[in-house]
């Protein structure tokens, strides 16, 4: 049961609130090698650790997120609109 | 007021808890233990140990000590035949060596046919009653909360720390396992402690007391879930004080399970706060001041207490017929305890007759909490810090972890210092799964040294103590076999929620907290006598009774469809454009206003995910629909792909602003030109356009499709004239004996025409290809949401490919489901099927091995034969549709 909160313009939200929508990956280019192609369509990195992560509020603003989590302990390290730096927080 | 107990009625008295009743009524097996079926009684009065496990009311494993009485409540035992007074199972008791610890893993290997057989048995004898399969489930809530400071445990330090951290602004939620603060705890200097800081806090504001409120689990977050008797509570404080005190260690020695053996603040609490006499004559083990009062607490309640054996530095004087330096090496008794043998700190032994011993041992914390808490702010106060801390230090401690909690300080839990454990050298370490000290040092010889080894082998902490009583015991007696690797072997076995027992309908709370969405017309149709069923999280209508006629009415006259539950959108904006030719696979760029186009909509591996209609609307701005229950979904989708692409694009959700209706049949045009002013005939308003038009004096947007495969209009107009739009419709199509449809004949329509499902018939792996959809996809556009995956998909033949089918007249319809072969080898599915009024026999829809996907083809659905169509059975060529 994981909990944490996520910074939305109406305050810090519940974890609850949101759908989470992946991890944040680059665009695939059109004209990317199959080996490439078929990286990012069928695998996700899976990180136990820093990850940067996309995150839709369901039940509110019916936004998007963009945070920095550690995996392991729940801990946002960069809410949306915030840097994130290797050691900080 | 009584309780029914066994078939018989045991009064009960204000304050009791089930317990204390039966206990005053003579009531001294509680249960039978697990493994041998010993006897067992009252042990710790605090729910923390196994034996006190009965059913109420149907409801098994209900700690009789911390469930208060009610009247009428039907209780009985468990765990034994024919009774817990003369439970036949415990000849088990005589078979110890047959049952050695591991017996799970070392039972039935051999002989391996041995297993089975013995699997059976001891299912039979083994488990801790029996629930009600017919028990309906009970509802339960999930509230959440979020005070600043939450404060578990509603002790002295509890109380203390609540009022320090109110009184600096904050506001304060104190959850507490009783019933009322203090509620197990004997008169006394402790009692009117926390009485009068009670009082305190009920009279600040900022305080809310939450009496019947167990902290069940802590989270990262922090939150804290809770449980009361009907919600589950999820708790988000800024910081938690965790002041959920300690608990008298679990003492071993020989018989150390017998009934009448008490831990010193379970014997005080029956004795001091439920007013029952425990017995006759007691023997107090006090290794600690505290239960020195114990003692004086069973005196007072009429209990002789012939001795009190002190451990070092406990000074007794004055308690008890006796007081002697030394401790407990054995109990005596069969059924119940009849003495204890002391042996003193000279050495001697000596045996003192009793019927009751209260152990009063070394206080550990409950770190049952704290340890889930690990790095999250949180303080900790009372004896939960510090072993053995009087009143006052527990006051102090709480209100300096209220300050510190309240100024947000980044306190966190720390594991406390390991102190050296003491353990016996003969008894029960395990009352849970009766396992003794013998078994575990015999488990350690054989090789399982460290904690979690040793509880997964020998089941020690694995029942429903969760290692209250017996973790430390463990511990202890691993470090004392293998000196040498203390420091291995007894790392703390992981610890995880729930730390108190929970009902599975307290774990799904919530779990029914539905959203159900409806539209604006849903009570016309349940007036109607419409059945419904859920699609999405919507309720959608099935039909009116009768399918047929319903759809009789579309196919020859006229009928209508609540079609407001499809998605929605409005897009608009400089790159709405761009943004559209990227999500669709089609061309949107070439759109005209007042045309229309079929839409797929797939995911990055090219496979389906929804379908509907793009409508490009004057202005420049386009109107997208998408079914029912992709609505919510796309919506996110949508606008995750816009951030992706950096598009300057408003999507705007319309699902709920807007009402639709389809009007279908070969009068739907008379009917809507009784409505309706403008131009609709069919030069003026062709098939797939769309066009404003003003229908019983609103302005709708009208959209000609044909997905049911007549002339058809679908009108989008305000929510808000939903009814007088229906009521109108309905009215106006009289002439023609109209008929309100549902999903079921609308279903068997579309399958007439071949039009797919998403998700009734395709499924997640369904790309464009294998439903014959590739004029829906454009590949030579610069990119679209799954074209890489798509164009990669094109190199090899789809393995299966979705056909319609049909069957002779007269064939029984298939079930949706059923399998397809071809020369009696498995070659699909059948994912749509019905019978077809107009055509007089089955058709449907089928995924079939492409090699034998080709119309004309000849394919086996269920045996019997059904041939394979081109693609609409009914009206072939759209004259229809096109009228
Ligand atoms: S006596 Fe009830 S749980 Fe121990």
């Amino acid at each position: 049961m994981s909990h944490f909160h996520i910074k939305t313009p109406f305050g810090l939200r519940p974890v609850s609130e949101f759908s989470y929508g992946g991890e944040v990956r680059p665009p695939l280019a059109p004209d990317a090698p199959d080996e490439e192609a078929i990286d990012h369509l069928w695998l996700r990195a899976n990180i136990a650790g820093v990850q940067k992560e996309r995150w839709f509020h369901s039940s509110g603003t019916r936004r998007w997120y963009t945070i920095v989590r550690d995996t392991r302990t729940n801990i946002v390290l960069a809410q949306p609109g915030e840097e994130y730096t290797e050691g900080s927080a | 007021m009584s309780i029914e107990f066994e078939g018989r009625d045991v009064a009960i008295q204000p304050g009791d808890t089930l317990a204390s009743a039966l206990y005053r009524d003579g009531v001294r097996v509680f249960s039978r233990s697990f493994k041998y079926h010993r006897p067992r009684g009252l042990y710790c009065l605090s729910g923390d140990c196994p034996n006190c496990l009965v059913t109420v009311d149907g409801e098994v494993n209900v700690r009789a000590c911390m469930c208060a009485a009610k009247d009428g409540q039907k209780v009985s035992r468990q765990n034994a035949w024919p009774s817990v007074d003369r439970d036949a199972l415990n000849v088990i008791d005589k078979f110890h060596p047959l049952m050695p610890v591991g017996f799970y893993y070392k039972a039935g290997i051999k002989p391996k046919f041995a297993w089975p057989m013995a699997e059976g048995v001891i299912r039979r004898v083994a488990g801790l009653g029996f629930s009600d399969k017919n028990d309906a489930p009970q509802d339960i809530d999930r509230i959440n909360r979020h005070p600043d400071v939450l404060v578990i445990g509603a002790g002295v330090a509890g109380l203390s720390a609540a009022i320090a951290a109110a009184d600096a602004g904050k506001r304060v939620m104190v959850i507490d396992e009783g019933s009322e603060p203090g509620l197990r705890v004997a008169a006394g200097p402790t009692k009117d402690a926390i009485n009068g800081l009670a009082a305190t806090a009920a009279a600040n504001a900022n305080i809310e007391l939450n009496p019947g409120t167990s902290a069940i689990g802590i989270y990262e977050g922090p939150m804290v879930l809770a449980i009361t008797a009907e919600q589950t509570l999820h708790i988000h404080p800024t910081n938690i004080v965790i002041a959920s005190g300690g608990m008298e260690m679990h003492r071993i020695f020989v018989s150390n399970d017998l009934p009448g053996i008490f831990m010193g603040r379970g014997a005080a609490r029956l004795a001091g706060a439920q007013g029952v006499k425990v017995g006759d004559t007691a023997v107090v083990w006090a290794e600690t001041q505290e239960a020195v009062e114990h003692a004086k607490t069973l005196a007072a309640s009429g209990t002789t207490v012939a001795a009190v054996v002190t451990g070092p530095g406990v000074d007794a004087s004055g308690v008890g017929n006796r007081q002697i330096a030394g401790e407990i090496v054995e109990a005596k008794g069969r059924k119940k305890l009849s003495g204890v043998v002391v042996k003193t700190s000279g050495g001697s032994t000596e045996e003192i007759a009793c019927d009751i011993l209260a152990c009063g041992a070394e206080i550990q914390q409950n770190m049952h909490l704290p340890r889930l808490a690990y790095d999250l702010p949180c303080v900790l106060a009372g004896d939960a810090a510090i072993p053995g801390t009087t009143l006052d230090e527990a006051a102090k401690q709480g209100t300096e972890a209220g300050a510190a909690a309240a100024a947000g300080l980044p306190l966190y839990v720390n594991p406390p210092a390991s102190q050296p454990r003491k353990c016996g050298t003969a008894g029960y370490v395990c009352l849970c799964e009766d396992v003794s000290v013998k078994e575990v040092e015999q488990a350690i010889d054989e090789g399982f040294e460290s904690a979690e080894l040793l509880k997964r082998y020998t089941t020690v902490t694995m029942g429903p103590c969760q290692g209250r009583l017996c973790a430390d015991q463990l511990r202890a007696i691993a470090e004392r076999k293998t000196p040498a690797e203390a420091a291995r072997v007894s790392a703390p076995t992981t610890l995880r929620p729930p730390v108190r027992p929970i009902r599975i309908e307290q774990a799904a709370a919530g779990a029914r907290h539905h959203i159900e969405r409806h539209t604006p017309l849903h009570q016309k149709h349940l007036e109607m006598g419409a059945s419904t069923l859920w699609a999405g999280p919507w309720k959608r209508i099935f039909s009116y009774g009768d399918m047929q006629a319903e759809y009789e009415a579309v196919r020859h006259r006229v009928g209508v469809i609540d079609v407001g539950t499809l998605g929605k959108f409005l897009l608009a904006g400089p790159d709405v454009v761009e943004f559209l030719e990227r999500i669709y696979p089609m061309r949107v760029a070439d759109l005209e206003p007042g045309k229309l186009r079929y839409g797929l909509m797939l995911e990055e591996g090219g496979v389906i995910i929804d379908d509907g209609t793009v409508c490009a609307l004057e202005g420049g701005a386009f109107y997208c629909t998408v079914t029912t229950s992709g609505a919510e979904r796309l919506e996110s989708w949508m606008l995750d792909w816009r951030e992706a692409w950096g598009l300057d694009v408003f999507v705007v959700n319309q699902t709920a602003s807007l009402a639709a209706v389809n009007v279908a049949g070969p009068h739907a045009r008379d009917l809507l030109e009784k409505l309706c002013d403008d131009p609709i005939d069919k030069e003026s308003f062709p098939y797939l356009r769309h066009r404003r038009i003003t229908v019983n004096g609103v302005s709708c947007l009208a959209i000609r499709l044909g997905f049911v495969g007549e002339l058809a209009y679908e009108l989008h107009f305000p929510a808000a004239n939903a009814v007088e739009m229906w009521d109108a419709i309905l009215e106006a199509g009289k002439e023609w004996d109209i008929k309100p449809f549902g999903l079921d004949a609308q279903r068997l329509l579309r399958l007439e025409k071949g039009h797919i499902i998403i998700s009734q018939d395709t499924d997640f792996e369904t790309t464009p290809w294998k439903v014959s959809m590739d004029w829906a996809v454009k590949l030579d556009k610069p990119d679209f949401v799954g074209k890489a995956a798509l164009i990669r998909a094109q190199r090899r033949t789809p393995r299966e490919t979705l056909v319609p089918w049909q069957m002779e007249p007269g064939m029984a319809t298939p079930a949706e489901g059923s399998i397809v072969t071809v020369g009696g080898n498995l070659n699909g599915r059948v994912t749509s099927s019905k019978m077809s009024y107009v055509l007089g026999h089955p058709v449907g829809l089928a995924w079939v091995t492409t090699e034998f996907a080709k119309a004309g083809g000849t394919i086996s659905i269920g045996g019997a034969p059904a041939s394979i169509g081109d693609h609409a059975f009914y009206d072939p060529e759209g004259v229809k549709l096109r009228a």
